[in-house]
């Protein structure tokens, strides 16, 4: 059976995540936005490309983001996904519960550590 | 939700283009790189993924996505079926006959076996017994209801019933008709809790008087008929038995009391028995049952059913009841020492009653489940024909699953889809089984019902029914489509797109064994246990129908007639029985006639406990024995034979001594090795009045056919006046031109005596026979059906398997096998193929008929003969099934057959 690619690696909805925050920034295209996660990530996410695609497709049912066209960097013309004001809240919320997260698991690894 | 489904569309094509616009971003982003653009494709591609599962898994984000894929696939396997309408055309036959004939036959066992009474509550219901009975298990007295009825907290927790009997019933004056009715206590209908559709139903005040109440309450389907639902109905008169009763009211739409199976027309209060001349289905230890049965303590005849609401109060209510049984023994006055301590030992139960009374179930339950049975077995080999198909329409679409595979489909949707094609033919085949299964409930019970009426049934399909045709529809389906679904799921894309064919693991054309030849197998093994089946239930009824009954039973008729409802004096009797006698032997083609108390396999079965002593006085034994009573040439009549000592004659009258003859049974089982004649017996429970034995007699099958003859004892009439059952005539011809004229016989002799049927005994034997000729029928059907689809399913492995050794037998005669030898290389498989599956059905065959031994008359269960029958008939018709396909492959051409590969 292959594993759902986008639980590969990480905790779940890391991947919607990172989308979000990708795109609250600017609004992109497809391709770009996966050049860009993997940028920042530093290939750390051995993420398969196409695995974008569901997500983005569950983040548009939600209502997170919204498509329309525009022009790639080559100008092509391009579907571009951009965050909705409920995305934009949904990615507010994310990342504090990220945060909390994290928080909550570096003070235990400290405790461990002592 | 609907805006969303509108717009699905767009999105997905969207969906698409977006894919695409990426892989084309990436393309010229990875050549600006220095890659070339082939290999810039096959890394974008790769680094991508599986587009078309990526793409099937975005788009199911939006979808409702089981039922979805569901509604894809079904409607794929109704585009692939409408294809290939033969095989869609036989498919959906052999399920609608298979699926038909289950459901069918479950309609009738649910109806005989499972339904509960139509009445509120009813699994609070009972049936009271009386356990340890030696004669009468199921029968009470009419003063123990009574008692009992009074005891009780609540008056409306047991009712009494009379059997259900027929009566002379005319409305308006127009001729009687037989007609169904019961008697039962005024508060028979409360204790069921129904209510009247119209007027009233009989209350308890109805039993206070002796014949005081001549109303009656009418069923529902009567008042329909009867009555075309006249709302003015109430009050109109009935007339029973020559008795004028009021009708007081409809009983609801479907009531038909306790007993499954029977459908009064009427019911009248018990108070009325004496004077509508009911007067069957009693039991008693020295009553006087031509005297009303109401105050009669040792008379018993009504069935009490109990109603307890709730089941903590059982026992309690069984002590109340066990009380009120002995002190009912005490009052009684029973002469026989022996039969008072028998009584004493009596003690009364409860058996639930949610089904009503158990006649029905115990006649044809053993039969329902055997035809159950065997309709399973002919659905089973239905299934593995049909997955034999789908299995050689899966070989044939390898390719395109290959090609499904290799572009991302999963392995699970394949699946799905081979299932989406059977559970598409099962439904089908179990829409159109609906008509199988009302033919089935239709001709089933006639078939089953001896004589010329049919058995009341209730089969109004119900949730039970209609479950079982779903869970019988659905299963099929998953049984068909799971080796083929699991077959086509196991393709190796690779090597099918390499090779155009794959060696599909089970399905190996060299190989011996495939999936396919191992269902055949089954399918010849399993027709092979229905062929011996039938042949043994066809050589039962036959064995029945050359049995000799003791009897001469070809030209000889029943004139059944009831003079208990013509009001005679004792005295009147024996002019009567004269001139009835010389009226019938006046008819020219009778050659003899003789009184009956109890006509031949008529089904009247009156007995009584006797006493029996040898010549010298000793007690030698006690027991049981039917009697009738009859003319002094009755036994030269019926030509059953004498065997010792003499018959009656003239001078046996009333001043002459008592005399009786018995059957050779009573001699075995009462007298022993003794000389029977001129040994005494006396009734175990009336007078002192002595019967001398003077003759012995054979043990003619007089009840049923079926039956071994009990202990029988016949009185001389003359000594025994009292009602007749009617007369036997010996007639030269064909009984059937002296019936008319025996009817006008019996009308010229007193017009008032109704006439119940004056039929010949073949066709009274031909009744007993309606079972096992039911059973032999529909095994028969069923064997030949399963043979059929056998040979079909034998014929088209064998097909398949030949098209796929096309080229190697190509090479065979090429080097010079002659087309003989090709053809037997062929049958010789076919032949191998199907003994092994008579091997197994063999051993199935001496298993299942060794169960059904009850059902066998005359042959043991594993009769040499029939199974050899059997087989023989099986291989014959196999190799007939495998000789097309032989002469297929004799004929092939071998160098076209070279040249195509």
């Amino acid at each position: 059976m292959v594993k759902k690619p986008e639980y590969r690696d990480l905790f779940p909805g890391a991947l919607e995540l990172m989308i979000l925050k990708t795109l609250s920034r600017k609004p992109m295209h497809g391709y770009a936005l996966a050049q860009r996660i993997k940028e920042i990530s530093d290939d750390l996410l051995q993420i398969e490309e196409g695995s974008l695609y569901p997500a983005l497709q569950r983040m548009l049912k939600a209502g997170w983001l919204e498509s329309e066209m525009g022009l790639s960097a080559r100008s092509r013309p391009v579907r571009i996904f951009k965050l909705t004001q409920a995305g934009r809240k949904h990615l507010e919320q994310e990342i504090s519960s990220v945060e909390q997260m994290f928080a909550g698991v570096s003070r235990v690894l400290a405790l461990a550590r002592s | 939700m609907l805006k969303e489904m509108l717009t699905r569309h767009r999105r997905f094509a969207e969906l698409s283009e977006s894919i695409r616009e990426y892989l084309e971003e990436k393309i010229t982003d990875l050549m600006e790189r220095g890659m070339t653009r082939e290999e810039a494709e096959r890394t974008a591609r790769r680094d991508f993924g599986n587009v078309a599962r990526i793409e099937e898994q975005s788009r199911e984000v939006w979808q409702w996505r089981k039922v979805e894929s569901l509604w894809a696939d079904t409607k794929y396997a109704l585009r692939r079926l409408s294809k290939s309408p033969g095989f869609t055309m036989v498919a959906l036959l052999t399920l609608a006959l298979g699926i038909g004939a289950n459901t069918g036959i479950f309609t009738l066992l649910d109806a005989v076996l499972l339904k509960s009474l139509p009445v509120p509550n009813p699994e609070q219901l009972f049936i009271l017994k009386q356990s340890d009975h030696p004669a009468d298990k199921s029968r009470f007295p009419y003063p123990f209801f009574d008692r009992v009825s009074r005891q009780l907290p609540n008056r409306l927790s047991i009712a009494a019933m009379s059997w259900p009997d027929d009566f002379y019933v005319s409305t308006a004056k127009e001729h009687p008709r037989l007609t169904e009715g019961q008697l039962v206590s005024g508060n028979y209908f409360q204790v069921f809790e129904t209510y009247p559709v119209l007027g009233r139903l009989l209350a308890p005040t109805d039993d206070e008087k002796l014949g005081g109440s001549p109303v009656a309450v009418i069923s529902y389907a009567y008042w329909q008929r009867q009555f075309g639902a006249d709302p003015a109905v109430i009050g109109r008169e009935l007339d029973v038995n020559r008795v004028t009763v009021t009708i007081v009211g409809v009983a609801p739409k479907g009531f038909f009391g306790a007993r499954t199976g029977t459908q009064p027309a009427f019911w009248i209060p018990l108070s009325m028995q004496s004077f509508v001349g009911y007067h069957d289905h009693y039991s008693d230890f020295g009553a006087q049952p031509l005297k009303p049965w109401i105050p009669q303590a040792n008379l018993n005849w009504l069935l009490l059913v109990v109603r307890v609401k709730s089941p903590d109060a059982v026992p309690q209510m069984l002590t109340v009841l066990n009380q009120e049984y002995r002190s009912n023994l005490e009052s009684l006055i029973l002469s026989d020492a022996d039969v008072r301590a028998g009584m004493l030992r009596v003690h009364l139960t409860l058996e639930p009653g949610q089904r009503g009374f158990a006649n029905l179930r115990e006649q044809f339950e053993q039969p329902l489940v055997l035809l159950m049975a065997m309709a399973a077995i002919v659905l089973l080999i239905a299934c593995a024909n049909i997955a034999n198909l789908l299995l050689a329409r899966a070989a044939a679409r390898q390719h395109a699953l290959a090609v499904q595979l290799s572009i991302g489909a999963g392995r699970t949707r394949l699946i799905q889809q081979m299932l989406a094609e059977c559970l598409s033919l099962s439904i089908g085949g179990g829409v159109l089984g609906i008509v199988v299964a009302y033919g089935c409930t239709t001709v089933l019970p006639r078939w089953a019902s001896s004589g010329h009426t049919t058995i009341p049934l209730n089969l109004a399909p119900d949730g039970r029914i209609l479950a079982f045709g779903v869970v019988v529809a659905v299963g099929t389906g998953v049984l068909c489509g799971l080796a083929p679904a699991l077959q086509s799921a196991s393709v190796d894309p690779v090597s099918v797109l390499k090779t155009g064919v794959q060696p599909i693991q089970g399905n190996n054309p060299s190989g011996r064994w495939s999936v396919r030849k191992i269902l055949v197998v089954a399918q010849v093994a399993l027709s092979l246990l229905l062929l011996v089946g039938a042949g043994m239930f066809l050589q039962t009824l036959e064995n029945y129908s050359r049995l000799d009954p003791g009897f001469d039973r070809d030209h000889l008729l029943n004139v059944q007639i009831d003079t208990h409802l013509v009001d005679y004096k004792t005295s009147d009797f024996p002019p009567l029985y004269q001139r009835l006698t010389d009226r019938m032997e006046a008819i020219s083609g009778v050659l003899s006639a003789s009184i009956t108390s109890c006509s031949l396999v008529a089904g009247c079965l009156d007995s009584s406990d006797v006493v029996i002593r040898s010549g010298g006085g000793r007690t030698i034994a006690r027991g049981n024995a039917q009697v009738n009573s009859v003319s002094p040439n009755y036994f030269a009549t019926t030509g059953i034979q004498l065997f010792r000592g003499r018959e009656f004659a003239t001078t046996d009258d009333a001043s002459a001594p008592k005399v009786a003859i018995v059957n050779q049974t009573f001699v075995q089982r009462y007298v022993g090795n003794q000389n029977p004649i001129g040994s005494e017996f006396s009734y175990a429970d009336s007078g002192p009045s002595r019967y001398r034995i003077v003759g012995v007699v054979s043990d003619a099958r007089v009840n049923d056919i079926r039956e071994i003859a009990p202990p029988i004892i016949y009185f001389p009439i003359a000594q025994n006046v009292g009602n007749i059952d009617g007369l036997e005539v010996r007639t030269a011809a064909d009984p059937h031109w002296v019936a008319a004229q025996a009817r006008q016989a019996i009308i010229d002799v007193d017009p008032r005596i109704p006439i119940v049927n004056v039929s010949t005994l073949n066709e009274e034997v031909n009744d007993n026979l309606s079972q096992p000729r039911l059973i032999a029928r529909l095994t028969s059907i069923f064997g030949v059906l399963a043979l059929t689809l056998a040979c079909l399913g034998l014929y088209g492995v064998m097909s398949y398997t030949m098209q796929r050794r096309t080229s190697e037998i190509g090479v065979r005669l090429a080097m010079g096998s002659t087309r003989r030898a090709v053809l037997w290389l062929v049958i010789r498989e076919t032949l191998l193929l199907s003994g092994l599956g008579a091997v197994v059905g063999l051993a199935m065959a001496l298993g299942g008929m060794r169960m059904a031994t009850s059902f066998l008359f005359g042959l043991s269960p594993d009769d040499p003969a029939i199974i050899t029958t059997a087989t023989g008939l099986l291989l014959l018709a196999s190799a007939a099934a495998g000789f097309v396909p032989a002469w297929r492959a004799a004929h092939i051409e071998p160098v076209q057959a070279l040249r195509s590969e």
